[in-house]
């Protein structure tokens, strides 16, 4: 007989999961209130699902920095409370984007189900942030990208399921190298526990070509992986199909909470690397990152169809925060958060925008649903929604002083800072690929504003905001406000973000 | 002995799974792919790992590929798939290079040096108690979390194969334009659909 | 004390959010009422700081830290002193009126709501500037001010541009961009000097900044004054930034009166006595004998148009253009309180002055041209009254220690132009007193006594609304009793501001000055009397005569500058479009776009939406990435 384990339940420091329980059980509640009363007005389960994630944040909030729970499995550091709450502020501003015109809902929002799905999902990318195990961070991965598969399934076109059904493939096989890349960790080290593992890597020593196969071959695996959530090229492919196919505020979503999640991975698995001063790993992120955005860039030139011009955006973007993972200092794993919680307003905001102008029928394109000429001449016909968009497209470009140019600012500064203090003139180039991607970036974003601004409306088709709704202009209304008065909240923000990444030692 | 036993498994596995890629009838490939299974739960059982052996062989063989089979009865399995391969030899090029990759990665460590796991079994434990141990003490909470992605995708395939998905209140068609009648149509099925 | 400076500062601010929100909508009083009171509110609190500022100092705060970048800190503050605070005053007391008046005059305007809302913010604007305790502040008021001019300049934009012979100033929009563009100029210079001080100093605070100066290069030292002056003389529309001012008068009347005569064209001055510790500095000598020398010039300059102008409002901003030139002039000779000094008596006088024009172009059916008024004391007695006590006050009647605001003030920098035993400027400042006392009253006989040269249309004028001619009452006492206050606030600012004092002979011979001066007023206003009090007769031989033609054209500046800036500039700019822009810019950059766009069009055929081909990219991506990392590897390690 084996001895009985005996476990002091104050050792588990079981707070530090109550932020994901709280959605578990937000979700599980959500299922059995569906099971008992049928029909509901969808309104309660938005209204259910914001306080669920307002009660969540509270538990993030909540929660003290640096504390491990749960036989250390559990890690509660900055990074992951500064993670889950961009994850659950764009969550909540995600959510009441259900509420279009009640003459006009949308599939997936004919089902509770959805919210549910929406909820386990939450709690998936929470947990992939909140610890520095490999299987937990693998079993949350898959729990959200299930979900998340699902929740584009569930617009309900056509292009919804083919988006649905490659997102799954390729995630398949993300998460195939995913495991391939923690296997190979776990056969060099014994460990599938990230302080574990760079234990072990220093103490062995990793100058010899035989001792640093495995771990080169499996930070690329790792790459590979995290490249295909974060979308890096070359595994890109799925981004532009799949936003195209989902619907617009899922696409905005996506554009953002997945791959905070999966950058904070990054961070925990390649700052192992970075601290070991493995420089082949920061080149590798580095050259892949440079690509990526250079690429899309072009990319996004020639797209006919405003969404699919953000999603290449979204990965020009999603570039740019990349390189500045390969530094590994604290400023720029500073101003990636901050990149991502001033990005999330513009981002969001531009989609939603797409959102309440969404119709039911393809009225202006075969394939597109928002084709540029369906925004030309909106000066005229919808000034205020053509003065937003237009704000939207300036700050996305990085326009002062609207909120995506600090991220920008506070990003490229971080390489330059880099440069100086290490004295690399290469770094220094860089910054200077950076800033001139994004001086084309601004092409393609102005070029929406000179559509919707100095050319004339193409046809007796109005746009017509067939999706307007008070939860909608008040969601936009405040990602406006947010993306305007960022001025005036970024030094505090930066300071927040600073304080909570560099208390972790990131 | 055991060294035979391995690379006689290990013929037959690779076989087996060179079956699956290649062949284009799908009752063949899927066949099999079960085999591979089995005998890779002979791997396990070599290895002292009897219960995972066992889950091998019920979860793969027994869940997974039964599933597959009953999804295959839907369509014609005798046909052929046609398949748009494009060049055989970037797929041949792709599929050896990463491979050979992967036995460089994989092989690296053991010529480097011995690893010890980190957290040996515990003494006089068998097999699925140590499993077990590890399971539900360190390993709970990524296991009641893989119960949740179980749930997850138990909802979603049962969503993703409702009637509710049978017409779609996303889409109406391209030719009509949006007037107060469709409006009232589309309220209609919505109310349908809620039943 | 903070708080009562947050209310100052803020009161104008919510009044235009408060009129904005009906900007659309149809006329509503209310809108004219708050901003009205809540400008009162910002007056008293004004006092209240004047008196606290007078017995216990200066307040000074910080609401926010503004600007954190590196090294670069600007807290965003604001500093209520001596100066600061006499501007305030003056400021909240001249809106106040003019918003009280404004109420009236824009009565049956249609766009009534939104012109409180801009002259509200007008005032925001324009306590910022006073109050901000930088340069940065400081420059953020000044455009502040810059746009809100820009925008009730151009109040009534829908009126269409006519020929430059008919209507000097073509049209308000016309003017409004004639305004703002001249003013952008200058800002430019205002904006290098900011830039000298900041690389110099490191700092844009005022204490900071002024400290350092003695620790700069006489070169820094000169080149930042002279930029700062740029500023201040297109704000205060010094020659050659002039034109603007008079053009400026296709505004409403109550925005002549606020922004072009008693508050905005000041900043200028404010901006030279703020910044006096570096124009007092020995190495700036002469920039600020520049200074004086310009500001006499503008005097005369001025005074001269104003003689033969027909045009009501023209005249009195000429007299304000001539005015400016007189603060200038002290400045210039490090007469830095009595700069300021006149500076508030002026906002006083030369406010009446300008709604008393207004009280006669509501009568008159927005005429403006005095030949055709005349005889309108009978019907406008209160208007009269308040006209001729201005026009007392701006030509400086007193005498012996007893007179009306101008005579303090005005002959104070006459006599200070004495003191420095400068008698070229001397001379030049009294014969354009002479010369003021002559267009001011030559415009009052024309408007007011003779005949009723409108009697033949089908004008009937009448006085202004009761409580309009009530609310102008204030700046009528101040014009009248604002000069015997002269010793205390000398007293009061002399704290901040270098003490000048005449010299003793100067003080010996004062009385004489004096009289020189006051000869020189009572002849201008006899010889006024004497030519148009009987009523006009026109003089068919004077008016054509090349000197009159010269002035009444304004030299023919505007129409030079047409030629010499707009016209080139004009062609120049289509030159730019035609040819460098649309043929060799946009060319190049077409190429570089077409390049990039088709290297877009090649890469687009990755993306083939078939997904096999994206899972062989992700193995292809795959075996890039372990033989890119594997190389990278042993390159740093080759470096190493």
């Amino acid at each position: 007989m084996l001895e009985p384990i005996s476990v002091s339940l104050e050792s588990l420091n079981l707070i530090t999961l109550s932020p994901m329980l709280i959605a578990i059980g937000g979700a599980l509640l959500i299922l059995l209130i569906d099971l008992f009363k049928d029909n509901l007005d969808k309104t309660m389960y938005v209204m259910l699902t914001m306080l669920i994630l307002f009660i969540d944040i509270g538990a993030t909030f909540s929660l003290n920095i640096n504390e491990r729970g749960f036989f250390d499995l559990m890690l509660v550091d900055g990074i992951s409370v500064v993670s889950q709450l961009i994850i659950l502020v764009t969550s909540l501003l995600f959510i009441p984007l259900a509420l279009t015109a009640s003459n006009n809902r949308f599939h997936e929002y004919s089902y509770p189900e959805y919210f549910a799905l929406f909820l386990f999902m939450v709690a998936g990318l929470q947990f992939m942030v909140s610890t520095d195990n490999l299987i937990l961070i693998f079993v949350g991965l898959e729990t959200a990208s299930l979900s998340l598969y699902t929740l584009i399934a569930m617009h309900n076109t056509k292009g919804s399921h083919e988006a649905a059904i490659k997102y799954f493939t390729m995630g398949a096989m993300a998460a195939g190298f995913f495991l391939m890349g923690s296997v190979v960790v776990y056969a060099t080290t014994g460990s599938v526990e990230l302080y574990e593992v760079a234990k072990i890597l220093q103490s062995q020593g990793v100058d010899g070509l035989s001792s640093i196969i495995a771990p080169l071959g499996g930070a690329v695996l790792m790459l590979v992986a995290i490249g295909f959530k974060v979308s890096l090229f070359p595994f890109h492919m799925w981004t532009p199909d799949v936003y195209e196919g989902s619907s617009a505020p899922m696409a905005g979503y996506m554009s953002i909470v997945p791959k905070i999640a999966m950058i904070v991975v990054a961070m925990r698995f390649f700052g192992i690397y970075i601290n070991l001063n493995i420089e082949a790993v920061s080149y590798l992120i580095i050259i892949v990152s440079v690509i990526t955005m250079t690429l899309s860039n072009m990319m996004a030139l020639v797209q006919k169809d405003v969404k699919r011009m953000l999603a290449y955006s979204s990965i020009s973007h999603a570039g740019f925060v990349m390189a500045a993972l390969a530094l590994g200092t604290t400023k720029a794993n500073s101003s990636i958060f901050l990149y991502y919680g001033l990005f999330m307003f513009t981002n969001l905001g531009a989609f939603a925008m797409l959102w309440i102008s969404r119709h039911k029928a393809k009225r202006f394109h075969g394939r597109y649903d928002h084709p540029y000429e369906k925004f030309s001449g909106m000066i005229s016909a919808h000034p205020i929604a053509a003065v937003i968009m237009a704000i939207f497209m300036l700050s996305l470009s990085g326009i002062p002083p609207f909120s995506v140019f600090w991220g920008k600012l506070y990003l490229i500064s971080s390489v330059v800072d880099f440069s100086a203090a290490t004295g690399e003139s290469k770094y220094i180039v860089l910054a200077i690929i950076m800033v001139l991607n994004s001086a084309v970036a601004a092409y393609y974003y102005l070029k929406l504003i000179v559509y919707m601004f100095l050319k004339p409306p193409v046809n007796e088709l109005n746009l017509v905001y067939t999706n307007k709704s008070l939860a909608l202009a008040t969601v936009i209304g405040f990602l406006v406000m947010a993306t305007i008065l960022s001025i005036f909240y970024v030094q505090p923000l930066m300071e927040f973000v600073t304080y909570l990444v560099s208390s972790s030692g990131y | 002995m055991t060294t035979f036993a391995f690379y006689f498994f290990a013929t037959l596995i690779t076989l087996l799974f060179l079956v699956t890629v290649l062949s284009r009838n799908v009752l063949y490939a899927m066949t099999a792919l079960a085999a591979g299974m089995v005998l890779i739960s002979g791997l396990f059982f070599m290895l002292d790992a009897a219960f995972l052996g066992a889950v091998q062989l019920v979860v793969y063989v027994g869940a997974v590929m039964a599933l597959y089979s009953f999804a295959m009865m839907f369509f014609d399995a005798n046909k052929d798939i046609k398949e748009r391969n494009g060049s055989a030899v970037t797929v041949f090029l792709l599929g050896g290079a990463i491979a050979v990759m992967l036995v460089v990665i994989f092989t690296a460590p053991l010529i480097g040096q011995g690893v010890a796991s980190l957290y040996p079994p515990a003494e006089g434990a068998t097999n699925p108690q140590a499993v077990g141990l590890v399971l539900f003490t360190k390993y709970l909470v990524p296991f009641e979390v893989a119960a949740v992605m179980l749930l997850v995708a138990m909802i979603s395939g049962i969503i993703l194969a409702g009637k509710k998905m049978d017409f779609s209140l996303s889409v109406v068609e391209a030719t009509k334009s949006i007037d107060s009648k469709t409006i009232d149509n589309m309220d209609n099925t919505e109310k349908k659909g809620d039943k | 004390m903070e708080n009562l400076l947050y209310i100052a500062l803020f009161s104008p601010l919510v009044g235009s959010l408060f009129a904005a929100l009906f900007a659309m909508s149809p006329k509503n009083i209310i809108t004219g009422i708050v901003t009205s009171a809540l400008l009162l509110i910002s007056f008293i609190a004004s006092a209240i700081l004047f008196e606290h500022v007078m017995t216990v100092g200066a307040v000074h705060v910080t609401m926010m830290d503004w600007i954190m970048a590196g090294d670069m800190l600007i807290p965003f503050g604001f500093l209520v002193d001596q100066i600061s605070v006499t501007m305030m005053v003056v400021v909240t007391l001249v809106s106040t009126v003019v918003h009280i008046y404004s109420i009236g005059y824009m009565d049956h305007d249609k766009s009534f709501n939104r012109f409180f809302s801009y002259l509200s913010a007008f005032v925001f604007s324009m306590m910022v500037l006073v109050m901000s305790d930088n340069f940065l502040g400081l420059f953020i008021g000044w455009e502040g001010v810059g746009v809100c001019s820009w925008l009730l300049i151009g109040f009534w934009y829908h009126k269409e541009d006519v020929s430059r012979d008919v209507n000097p100033s073509i049209s308000p929009s016309w003017a409004a961009n004639e305004a703002f563009i001249m003013n952008r100029i200058a800002d430019l210079g205002m904006l290098i000097g900011i830039f000298i001080l900041y690389w110099n100093t490191g700092s844009l605070q005022y204490d900071v900044v002024f400290a350092a100066l003695p620790n700069l290069s006489d070169g820094i030292l000169v080149a930042a004054a002279i930029a700062l002056f740029v500023g201040a003389m297109g704000k205060s529309a010094q020659f050659p930034l002039h034109t603007w001012l008079t053009d400026a008068m296709e505004g409403p009347t109550p925005v002549s009166a606020l922004i072009h005569a008693a508050t905005m064209v000041t900043a200028g001055v404010f901006l030279i006595i703020r910044a006096n510790p570096l124009y007092a500095m020995e190495a700036v000598e002469w920039v600020s004998y520049f200074i004086a020398s310009l500001g006499t010039f503008v005097a005369i300059f001025a005074a001269s148009m104003a003689l033969v102008c027909r045009d009501l409002k023209r005249i009195i901003a000429f007299s304000t253009l001539s005015q400016l030139g007189y603060m200038f002039a002290a400045a210039g000779l490090g007469a830095y309180w009595i700069a300021l000094f006149h500076l508030a008596a002026h906002a006083f006088f030369k406010a009446l002055l300008f709604l008393g024009a207004g009280n006669v172009m509501h009568a008159m059916n927005d005429e403006l041209d005095i030949f055709k008024m005349g005889g309108l004391k009978k019907v406008m007695r209160w208007t009269y009254l308040y006209m001729g006590l201005a026009s007392l006050a701006l030509s400086g009647i007193g005498i012996a220690g007893v007179g009306l605001a101008g005579y303090f003030s005005k002959d104070a920098i006459i006599e200070t132009a004495f003191n420095e035993q400068n008698y070229i400027l001397w001379i030049i400042l009294i014969v354009t007193a002479g010369m003021t006392a002559f267009y001011s009253f030559r415009q009052v006989f024309l408007t007011f006594h003779g005949s009723k040269r409108y009697a033949d249309t089908e004008i009937h004028p009448h006085d202004m609304y009761k409580y309009v001619l009530i609310a102008m009452s204030p700046l009528a006492i101040l014009a009248v009793i604002a000069g015997f206050f002269k010793g205390w606030f000398e007293e009061f600012v002399t704290v901040l501001l270098p003490a000048y004092k005449m010299s003793e002979e100067t003080h010996h011979i004062a009385w004489i000055l004096g009289l020189v001066v006051i000869a020189f007023a009572v002849g201008g206003i006899v010889l006024a009397y004497i030519k148009y009090n009987k009523g006009l007769k026109r003089n068919e031989e004077l008016e054509n005569s090349l000197v009159y033609r010269l002035l009444s054209n304004q030299y023919y500046i505007p129409q030079l500058y047409d030629k010499i800036f707009s016209k080139p500039y004009a062609a120049f700019s289509r030159f730019s479009w035609l040819t460098l822009d649309q043929k060799i810019v946009d060319a190049t950059v077409d190429g570089i776009g077409n390049m990039i766009k088709t290297g877009g069009d090649n890469t687009r055929k990755i993306q083939t939406g078939n997904l096999s081909d994206y899972l062989r990219w992700m193995a292809r991506g795959v075996v890039l990435l372990v033989i890119v990392a594997f190389i990278s590897h042993q390159l740093s390690q080759g470096a190493n």
